[in-house]
């Protein structure tokens, strides 16, 4: 397991994959690194998950592709309409889901499978810190 | 129980590797926390076929704690049966809503659902050694 730049990191991660030979290292990987990770093994444990909105999820990372329920485009869709501020991390191979994702969250980032962990680590990071600076910017307005 | 009560154990607890198997997600998501602040690794499966592919490929599980009632081609009977003839020395903890009789002898722990966080931690603290005791027989 490759060292990850430990910091105090307050963020929850969900990681949606049906593969669990895939879902276990990343999910192990991002506990390393200092996340709270929740695992869902569908679009259906996921949905359960983002309902409940006690639950603090920050970034979402989801296969595209995924076997049964609705797959990875239909969690994405649902959360931009009922959890904006949640970030989606679109993890996929065909070009038609790398087109898909690009549609879907045109500036959020969409990761080519097999994907490296610190890679995704570093993608998390930088919407997190992107999330950090949108908000020191928000209330630097406000009280302007 | 608070998390500082369970993080209070996590001293105690040698980091064992632990299969979780449930099919509900939020019963999942809890149980896997409370075995995690108490100072377990905690590898989380959602149903048998899951945890087959877990055991198939990491041998250092030491404990499976499974539900019953589960979807799929197996239930955490069949899963249970499956470890003791193919994995004997991983300790079994099976959980159910509904326990039948016979099941305390059939199986290394029976968990009554719900599960308090510190029964289960008990339970399970229970079933693996102690960490001195494997720190002595690795001397």
């Amino acid at each position: 397991m490759s060292e990850p730049n430990l910091t105090n990191v307050d963020a929850t991660v969900l990681v949606i994959e049906d593969d669990i030979l895939i879902r276990m290292p990343i999910a192990a990987y991002l506990r390393h690194c200092g996340y709270r990770v929740i695992e869902a093994s569908g679009s259906a444990e996921a949905l359960t998950v983002l309902d409940r909105t006690d639950l603090k999820i920050d970034v979402v990372l989801t296969d595209c592709e995924l076997e049964s329920g609705a797959g990875g485009f239909a969690v994405a869709r649902w959360i931009r309409d009922n959890r904006p501020n949640i970030d989606v991390i679109l993890a996929g191979s065909p070009k038609r889901a790398a087109e898909q994702a690009g549609e879907l969250c045109s500036k959020g980032p969409h990761l080519k499978r097999p994907y490296e962990h610190t890679q995704v680590e570093m993608e998390i990071r930088t919407l997190l810190e992107g999330r950090r600076k949108h908000s020191q910017e928000s209330e630097t307005s406000g009280s302007a | 129980m608070a998390d500082a009560a369970l993080a209070e154990m996590r001293g105690a607890s040698p980091n064992f590797r632990i299969l979780l198997v449930e099919d509900e997600i939020l019963i999942r998501l809890a149980m896997a926390d409370d075995l995690r602040l108490a100072g377990f690794t905690v590898v989380e499966a959602s149903n048998a076929d899951e945890a087959l592919n877990v055991l198939n490929t990491m041998p250092d599980i030491a404990l499976i704690v499974t539900d019953i009632r589960m979807p799929g081609r197996m239930d955490g009977v069949g899963l249970a049966n499956w470890v003791r003839s193919n994995a004997p020395l991983v300790k079994i903890a099976i959980a159910s809503a509904s326990i039948e009789t016979g099941m305390d002898r059939a199986f290394d722990a029976v968990l009554s659902k719900p599960i308090m966080p510190s029964h289960l931690i008990a339970s399970v603290r229970k079933l693996l050694p102690r960490a001195e005791q494997t720190d002595e027989e690795t001397r």
